[in-house]
């Protein structure tokens, strides 16, 4: 009987043992697809993932945490993930996001948690996230979307990013916004990113009030 | 207690009624009903289809539109139609200011009003004051009795419903088949003081009929033409 008293705190520590061992294992790592459970194999810190083309730097991510998947398919980012998009060799586009999944078969990207886009011309682009489509070479941005342009801002539950020529498709409840008080609402535009261009399909709705512009000096 | 009851309703339906959005005179609506083109370059807005503007009592239907949103000017062509509180005027081209309220018509205008047609090669529209200002191969032809006026300038506000007329300007009416005299030419041109006088053309025209009367006078400067003297058929003014 006094053996099983001198047993029994040992006992309870071994429970203990086991019921945080339990929690440690059920948590999952928050991936931006739930269909993609690979176990873990790798984990990195610090480090920096960069995407090529043809030899040339076409893009460079940067993260937190970096996590490698056991088929070595999925790279997993966490932490605070800033990246920069080249075109041209130049640094062109500026993002920021703090989960994402890098397929290194496909090379797709998806980021998530509040993705802030910048370019060296002041345009902004702000979505709940993106993927990257890299045989389509095109970017869908998640909705909620608002996108800046010069004195545009764009609204939309639909924008997919395209290049050659570098364009950018909204549709479904667009709206446009100006900072001379311009709203338009449409449901399908194109932006000519070069051109700085804005071109609009179907029925057009614009309302603006001319008494108020704060545009006009 | 019923007294206190309406009282309350009544007060919910007015507050009610002042909460409701009204679309108000500043507000300047472009519909596209369809879109051939619709492009924003800048501050230019170019729009070609079937479109149809409205700001406050002012509607009008385009082809097509340039549309400068810093100074919320346009060109607008594409058969332009302007419909205001008092007239329907349309021409070739419009060069519009949304925020004056002001529309310059070129190319063969016409200002339709009621009791009135006016052509002219260039009328300016000032929407906020009801004011028609024509220019070049004016005429205007009063429905009612038939009074044709030719002048080089004309303006027509609707506010008081008077007619000015500048420059030398051709006045031809027909005579009610009762009346036969003739109205007194050069007296009944007189302007006002200090004004030239106006002298009638010795001869008048071949085309003029025995009902019909036909004045022509030259350097005559601004002469209103009210309502009230528009009901004589034997005076000018």
């Amino acid at each position: 009987m006094s053996r099983l008293r001198s047993l029994l705190p040992l006992a309870v520590v071994l429970l203990l043992l086991a019921a945080v061992l339990t929690l440690d294992t059920n948590e999952e790592y928050p991936t931006p697809s739930e269909d993609r459970e690979e176990k873990i194999t790798y984990f990195f810190s610090e480090n920096t993932l960069i995407g090529r083309s043809q030899g040339r730097k076409t893009w460079e991510v940067k993260a937190e945490r970096f996590q490698v998947d056991e088929a070595e398919r999925y790279i997993y980012l966490s932490g605070a993930i800033t990246g920069v998009i080249y075109r041209n060799g130049e640094e062109s586009y500026w993002l920021s996001a703090s989960r994402g999944v890098y397929n290194r078969k496909t090379q797709d990207l998806e980021l998530t948690g509040g993705i802030l886009i910048t370019t060296k011309d002041e345009e902004k682009i702000q979505a709940a996230g993106l993927t990257y489509d890299h045989a389509r070479d095109e970017v869908n941005f998640l909705p909620p979307v608002k996108v800046e342009v010069g004195r545009y801002t764009l609204e939309a539950d639909r924008v997919v990013f395209k290049s050659n020529p570098e364009r950018l498709l909204a549709s479904g409840g667009v709206i446009i916004k100006s900072r001379s008080n311009e709203e338009i609402r449409c449901s399908e535009l194109i932006y000519y990113r070069q051109d700085n261009t804005w071109e609009i399909k179907g029925a057009v709705e614009m309302s603006t009030d001319v008494n108020s512009s704060p545009g006009k000096e | 207690m019923d007294r206190v009851l309406v009282f309350s309703v009544v007060l919910v339906l007015i507050l009610g009624l002042a909460g409701l959005p009204v679309a108000a005179d500043s507000e300047l609506r472009i519909k596209v009903l369809e879109n051939k083109e619709f492009r924003i370059n800048g501050n230019e807005v170019h729009i070609v289809g079937k479109i149809e503007i409205t700001k406050g009592d002012l509607f009008l239907t385009a082809g097509e539109i340039v549309y400068n949103s810093e100074e919320k000017t346009a060109v607008i062509t594409g058969e332009p139609y302007l419909k205001t509180k008092d007239a329907e005027v349309d021409g070739q081209r419009i060069e519009a200011d949304f925020e004056e309220d002001v529309f310059t018509f070129t190319g063969s205008v016409r200002v339709q009003q009621a009791e009135r047609v006016a052509l002219a090669n260039e009328v300016h529209v000032d929407n906020a004051k009801h004011i028609y200002l024509l220019f070049g191969n004016v005429l205007v032809t009063e429905k009612k009795d038939d009074k044709e006026l030719r002048a080089e300038e004309v303006l027509i506000d609707s506010e008081s419903d008077t007619i000015e007329v500048k420059g030398p300007v051709e006045l031809s009416f027909i005579l009610a088949k009762d009346q036969e005299e003739t109205p007194e030419e050069t007296d009944a041109q007189e302007g006002t003081a200090g004004e030239p006088k106006a002298e009638a053309k010795e001869e008048p025209p071949p085309q003029t009929t025995a009902d019909e009367v036909y004045v022509q006078v030259e350097d005559v400067s601004t002469r209103p033409l009210s309502a009230a003297e528009e009901g004589s058929s034997t005076e000018l003014y």
